[in-house]
């Protein structure tokens, strides 16, 4: 049957924004339905296909056709239940508005969307995608990918006002699947490169995420090309969308303005929106610094770059590893310093694709800087981290002390030990300094007075005003 | 952590190396916390009025709408009074302050059961494990923010079982008062009995999260563990050919004593223990070995089974007439807790071996001994040497005994079986159908049977109705068989971390807690049903006690356990048992420590403005569907005045008053917005604080509803709304009235429905809103300089 | 016996229901009335009348009578079903909660109730909801059409059996069709 050059073609009128009848319900409520292998009618996609992509395309008006939405090869009744079949979808858009750097965020948008389709189940993206379909859902009459296409165009159009035309192609021929696949590869490529190459210098404004505000009301996220939200889960390619999605909602544009430190990554337009959003709370940010006026978190960052001063190096932790981390202490105390939109230098709430950003901690030394992360953290970013500094980046199953750590550093000749010498002299300074400026009190004093019980009472400094005694049970 | 009793001395003299002093006065109010830095709050220790404004302001917008349950008072001599519409009794006191009088009364009952259940555990833990045995529930697996409700109210944070006798101190203090305000003659508003309603709910909180916190620590209950095991549950799981000990009750000392002994002699493999009520849960979690039964409705029917050979009750939720139940079948009874003797002779300072002995020979219906170690090798020693001569007898009639009595039965024309039911079962029709050899009528009561026997005392021949409708269900019963997941604990603070991102970006709905008792309208199904509706929707469902079980004693269409099908992580589409009742606070404590996680909020003795985030900002529902006792309400209230709503199941209206919201009235539902102290509409969210449903239809529309706050983000409204319209949808065949109130801008609408809402509310004149940083609470606003207002 | 309460340990107070013995007295407290309504609870469904549906039943009632129907819980989809509008739909604690402020605008918005006739609640939530409105509103009057003694009712009828509750519903529709 596949190999087929069976086409089906629903030429409807330009699509609307009014929801079209469909044999099956389409809502936000199914987005977390998983099918389960007895359940599925049959699948597209997954570990038994190899070739199968989904791929968003801007087009000029004239060559797309609104609503249209074309089916090139077997069709659902045309396949044997309980298979496994390629699958290429097709998304084609226009619109006077309509970007390059938006197929990135449409395509993506395609997940979720097939989702929304009651007894349909989408995962991952690009060349790796899955899709299964139920049984209920196919008698119910999901009996064609025309469906399936037309949902897509119908939510498209609704979602974002910028498209002005949609049209879907959905290939079930495996020779088109995979006549078309080079030229898939070839747009993620160059999208890719762009994304990757895209700075900061390169874009007028960055953008502002205050989602999390309505839990941590003081906290505002800067998204840039180089610096994707804590969560992990907004670009800045994703934010520009959702601002000309929703101009009034959560994400909107912040205009640079003067860069004051290039280096620290400090912004006249994100210093003037972080003491806006922060109701007064923050002066100053620094994007690309973790001690001079860090970014601040709210909680769902993903991960924490945390300093650790015995070998002025830093830390990273990710959110899932358990355990303590190198310093003795595990993600979660470590998190309460962290987040809750306040500044706290040495610490600094991220996203894991942060890390693999250029301007990653730039000011203090970016990757030169780093000297332990859980070892599932360093196999994920393994194409991130600088040849030369890998094998001397430690995790838990090299170190579990801060000695350990200091010698491990030591061996590798991790750059970080190059400073030791040149701080040591700083730290007497600091030293020093702390001394002079620390409050003048009254001579430390402690009385000890004997009560019953094997108990004593220790006032320090005793103003005996209340409030900051302290009771320590004797020890045994 | 430190007393807060205050301290005064005089020291007329003291010589010491470094010191002369002569004639010194020393007075300190409140004495810090050891190793404690953050600063207390405004309210730590609060007593009955302190927090009465945050109180007046909830019940302001949830005005009690009063359901009395009695029109009389005969709490004094100089009644009974009739208070009927208005009347006023001799005391002064009209039927609403009545009402409010009683439900505080309850909240007492409730709040006291928990927390003297609190004081004997702690007691016996510290005479067991020591003073010093460090509170550790989950340290290891990040649970940073231990005991927050304590640290909340109290203002410490325990690390020892001895710390926890002193915060146990301030919870009895606190009990005492508010019970003394229910006497005659004293408080005389009714708003101002609801507060102190709120007050016993916080109090209860603080007890409730001692006992667990003592109990997991001590005994190494999973801690904060999503993956607990996975343990049995049902009266088909029993091994009715080993010798049996039935626990029934809360308090778990005795069960634990019972499996050690059990552990210690060998006999682990030889002797069944199982349970009914929290005590069976909490069994489990120290031994997954032990089994689960039921809930409180399965007393009667596993006792007349025959099966148990020994019942040992602690405390709560134990049938007042175990000792009259277990008569028939020969089961003797040993019960263990002072405040529930039973009429029994105190045998703890009595031999083992005589006890043992007089039990067996059926010298004795049974034995009171409080020493739980005692009662652990008297009931493994009893249960061994009688199951072989008791044979499991049975008082659950065979099929042709039920046929001939039910053709005993009178068909009385006014039914006072059926009127006797709480549930108004059809009995009489049944009884007659069984009296013509169909035994079917009988069976099909015992789903919604909540197992009370009161049909059996309203018999007019005495007939022994529960029986029958148990014996006509012998082959269900058998099938009785399935799985829950152990009380996990806490929720660790990594995984509130981990579901911020999805509930601001619109991919979790909210919480559902499904707590509380087993006086189901409809059967325990129904709690399942709610249940795996809202997980599949990738709602977060916690759940515990009762309702716990009542969701692992179900299996879906698919024939399916929903422990099974569902993780245990609290996250998108977990089914999270965290424990017994007392493992209450673990929910409420994840509410709170959200608080502390994403906005840095101080805990520390700060609960209005905690109360003010999570009724605000945490999109979270209780669900008692079945609820039944003083504790039920105690607990409900304890959500109450943190701001979360609470549904029960229509047998709940008769706790004599709801707190309703009104959608129609524009002025109830304004906040300020932090950010520049306007006052902002923010629509019926939550619109009830406690809410009684018809049905669970009902009831879960409104859940899904209730899940909406002020603060949430556009795409966290959108999902809201999709699961509130689908729901809605589903169960009314209709739209919602009130999308209007609920959609603040247009990106709060769900894209699928778009074109459809939209014509709904452009047809109410809909016009939009914006979404403020929301709080009841003047001095949050903000001023220019970052610094709080002093209105 | 007939004028106890069903469930036998719900007794009410000092102040209870009187017993409707004929409907005209149905008919005639409507009649009186300014502004009557009717609350249907989903419990509607186990008025087994075999041929025909008791909420067909409701339906031809309130409409002869001119006066709205609120359906509570689940109940607005079985009058969806019957393309039964216009219909309300507010839970019986709602619905029971307004008409005991005397401030409340009505469904309708021309003001408060003076009578409301409560059917299909289940008993023990309908006999404390019908309590509420003893108490707290002294302006409303209430009608238990059930088959079963509600006592904080102002009147309801005795327990009676199906048969002899479905011959007084078709008087109640007669009578009213002949006035």
């Amino acid at each position: 049957m596949s190999g087929s050059s069976k086409v089906d073609e629903i030429k409807t009128e330009p699509m609307g924004l009014v929801r079209p009848e469909f044999p099956v319900d389409v809502g936000e409520i199914y987005e977390g339905e998983r099918v389960r292998k007895p359940d599925m009618y049959l699948e597209f996609g997954g570990m038994k296909v190899e070739k199968k992509w989904e791929l968003a395309l801007s087009r000029p008006a004239d060559q797309v056709e609104d609503g249209k939405v074309t089916v090139i090869g077997p069709n659902l009744p045309d396949l044997e239940p309980g298979g496994s079949y390629p699958i290429g979808i097709l998304l084609e858009v226009a619109g006077a508005k309509v970007e390059k750097d938006l197929e990135g965020v449409l395509e993506r948008k395609i997940h979720y969307f097939l989702n929304y389709i009651e007894g349909v189940m989408h995962l991952n993206q690009r060349y790796d995608i899955w899709i299964r379909i139920t049984k209920k859902s196919y008698q119910k009459g999901l009996k064609s990918l025309v469906y399936i296409g037309k949902i897509l165009a119908w939510l498209f159009k609704s979602s974002f006002p910028v498209i002005e035309k949609v049209q879907v192609t959905i290939y079930t021929d495996k020779a088109k699947i995979e006549e078309l696949f080079p030229m898939a590869m070839d747009v993620w490529d160059k999208r890719d490169t762009r994304t990757r190459t895209l700075k900061d210098e390169d874009v007028d404004d960055f953008y502002a995420c205050v989602m999390c505000q309505s839990f941590a009301p003081t906290h505002v996220c800067v998204i840039t090309p180089n610096r994707m939200a804590s969560c992990g889960s907004i670009s800045w390619f994703d934010a520009r969308a959702a601002y000309d999605v929703d101009p009034k909602g959560p994400n909107f544009p912040i205009p640079k303005g003067e860069c004051l430190d290039p280096v620290k990554g400090i912004y006249e337009g994100v210093n003037k929106v972080a003491q806006e959003k922060s109701l007064g709370g923050i002066e100053s940010v620094s994007l690309y610094s973790m001690f001079d006026h860090p970014h601040t978190s709210c909680g769902c960052f993903e991960a924490i770059a945390f300093y650790i001063p015995e070998v002025d190096g830093v830390g990273v932790v990710h959110r899932d590893f358990r355990g303590p981390s190198i310093n003795g202490i595990p993600f979660s105390i470590m998190a309460g310093h962290t987040g809750g939109g306040t500044q706290n230098p040495g610490f600094n709430g991220v996203s894991v694709e942060y890390l693999r950003s250029p301007k990653f901690l730039q000011a203090d030394g970016g990757w030169e800087r780093v000297v332990w992360m859980p070892s599932q953290i360093k196999e994920r970013l393994k194409d991130a981290i600088p040849e030369n500094l890998s094998e001397k980046i430690c995790t838990e199953a090299e170190c579990k002390t801060i000695e350990e750590l200091k010698e491990f550093l030591k061996s590798k000749n991790h750059p970080v030990v190059s400073r030791w010498e040149t701080k040591e002299v700083a730290e007497e300074e600091i030293k020093e300094e702390a001394l002079e400026v620390a409050p003048p009190v009254s001579a430390p004093m402690s009385i000890e007075i004997p009560t019953q019980g094997g108990f004593r009472i220790i006032l320090k400094n005793a103003r005996i005003v209340a409030e900051k005694v302290i009771i320590k049970r004797e020890k045994k | 952590m430190t007393s807060r009793k205050s301290i005064h001395f005089k020291l007329d003299k003291l010589k010491s190396n470094l010191a002369e002093i002569d004639g010194l006065e020393v007075s300190i109010g409140k004495i810090m916390g050891e190793e404690w830095e953050e600063p207390f709050g405004p309210t730590p220790c609060p007593s009955l009025a302190t927090l009465r404004e945050w109180d007046l302001k909830l019940l302001k917008r949830y005005k009690p709408f009063y359901l009395p349950y009695c029109d009389v008072c005969c709490l004094c001599t100089m009644g009974k009074c009739d208070l009927t519409a208005g009347k006023r009794g001799a005391c002064g006191l009209d039927i609403c302050t009545q009402q409010s009088r009683i439900v505080l009364l309850a909240c007492c009952i409730g709040a006291a059961t928990h927390i003297g259940h609190a004081r004997h555990l702690v007691e016996h833990l510290i005479e067991k494990y020591g003073r010093d045995s460090p509170i550790d529930i989950g340290k290891s697996v990040g649970v940073d923010i231990q005991a927050p409700v304590t640290r909340l109210v109290y203002g410490e944070k325990p690390e020892t079982l001895g710390d926890l006798e002193e915060v146990l101190d301030y919870v009895e203090n606190q009990v005492t008062q508010l019970l003394a305000s229910t006497a005659t003659g004293q408080e005389g508003d009714k708003i101002d009995f609801e507060s102190k309603v709120f007050h016993a709910g916080m109090i209860d909180q603080v007890g409730m999260e001692v006992a667990d916190m003592a109990q997991i620590s001590a005994y190494g209950f999973p801690k904060a563990d999503p993956e607990a095991p996975l343990v049995e549950i049902g009266m088909g799981v029993i091994d009715t050919k080993k010798p049996v000990i039935l626990v029934i009750g809360h308090n778990v000392p005795p069960s634990v004593e019972i499996i050690d002994y059990m552990g210690e002699a060998g006999l682990s493999d030889s002797v069944e223990v199982a349970g009914i009520c929290c005590t069976s849960i909490d069994a489990t979690r120290y031994n997954p070995r032990a089994k689960i039964v039921g809930p409180i409705s399965w007393q009667l029917r596993f006792i007349r089974s025959g099966i148990a050979d020994v019942i040992v009750v602690d405390e709560q939720c134990i049938r007042t007439d175990v000792l009259i139940e277990a008569k028939r079948t020969m089961t003797p009874v040993i019960a263990t807790a002072e405040k529930n003797c039973l009429g029994l002779t105190n045998r703890t300072r009595d031999p083992a071996d005589e006890i043992v002995a007089d039990l067996v020979e059926g010298r004795a219906l049974g034995a009171l001994i409080f020493d739980p170690e005692k009662v652990g090798e008297v009931a493994v020693r009893t249960a061994m040497l009688l199951a072989p001569k008791r044979m499991k007898f049975k008082v659950i009639p065979e099929a042709k005994e039920i046929v001939e009595g039910a053709g005993k039965c009178a068909q009385c024309r006014f039914t006072p079986c059926m009127r006797a039911c709480p549930n108004n079962l059809p009995i009489r029709e049944a009884m007659e159908q069984a009296a013509q050899g169909d035994l079917e009528g009988l069976s099909n009561l015992y789903e919604a049977c909540i197992g009370c026997g009161r049909c059996e005392s309203a018999c007019t021949n005495e007939l022994p109705i529960h029986s029958y409708i148990i014996g006509a269900s012998e082959k269900r019963i058998r099938e009785e068989r399935f799985k829950i997941r152990a009380g996990r604990g806490a929720i660790q603070d990594v995984e509130i971390r981990r579901v911020g991102g999805p509930i601001v970006l619109g991919e979790i709905p909210g919480v559902i807690a499904l707590v509380g008792c087993a006086n189901y309208p409809k059967g325990g199904n129904e709690v399942a049903e709610i249940a795996g509706e809202f997980a599949k929707r990738r709602y977060i469902v916690t759940t515990s006690g009762c309702s716990a079980m009542s969701i692992g004693m179900y299996r879906d269409e698919d024939g399916r356990n929903l422990y099974e099908v569902y993780p245990g992580g609290f996250d998108a589409g977990g089914i999270v048992n965290v424990g017994s009742c007392v493992s209450n606070p673990h929910i409420a404590g994840a509410a709170i420590k959200i608080a502390s996680i994403f906005a840095k909020r101080k805990l520390r003795g700060n609960y209005e403005e905690i109360a003010d985030y999570i009724h605000n900002r945490v999109g979270a529902v209780g669900i008692a569907w079945g609820a039944i006792t003083q504790k039920a309400a105690s607990i409900a209230s304890g959500f109450w005045r943190l701001g979360v709503p609470v549904i029960v199941g229509p047998h709940g209206s008769k706790y004599r008053r709801m707190l309703l919201g009104r959608k129609d009235r524009k002025e109830d539902w304004y906040v300020y917005d932090a950010r520049t102290g306007d006052k902002v509409f923010v629509g019926p969210c939550p619109e009830h604080l406690f809410y009684a449903a018809e049905t669970k239809e009902e009831a879960m529309v409104m859940a899904a509803k209730l899940c909406m706050r002020p603060n949430d983000t556009p795409k966290g409204r959108m999902i809201k709304l999709a699961h509130y319209i689908d729901l809605h949808k589903r169960f009314y065949k209709v739209m919602p009235d009130d999308l209007h109130l609920l959609v603040r801008t247009e990106a709060d609408l769900p894209i699928t429905m778009k074109d459809e809402v939209m014509k709904i509310l452009a047809k109410k004149g809909w016009k939009g809103n914006v979404i403020p940083d929301p709080t009841l609470l003047p001095r949050l606003v903000h001023v220019k300089e970052g610094k709080r207002d002093e209105q | 016996m007939s004028n106890e309460p069903w469930q036998m340990g719900e007794i009410a107070g000092p102040k209870k229901a009187l017993i409707i013995t004929k409907p005209s007295v149905v008919v005639g407290m409507v009649k009186k009335a300014k502004r009557a309504l009717m609350v249907v609870g989903h419990e509607i469904s186990k008025y087994d009348l075999g041929e025909e549906s008791a909420i067909d039943y409701m339906i031809r009632i309130a409409e002869t009578f001119k006066i709205p129907i609120v359906a509570t819980a689940h109940t607005v989809s079985e009058f969806v079903k019957r393309s039964c509008y216009p219909i309300w739909w507010m839970s019986a604690l709602d619905i029971a909660n307004r008409l005991q402020d005397p401030e409340w605008e009505g469904l309708d918005g021309k003001g408060q109730y003076d009578l409301a006739l409560f059917i299909g609640i289940p008993y023990y939530m309908e006999w404390t909801i019908l309590s509420g409105l003893k108490h707290s509103a002294p302006n409303l009057k209430t009608i238990s059409l059930d088959r079963y003694y509600q006592p904080h009712a102002t009147w309801s009828f005795p327990n009676i059996k199906i048969d002899e509750w479905f011959t007084h519903m078709k008087e109640i529709l007669g009578q009213i069709v002949e006035k």
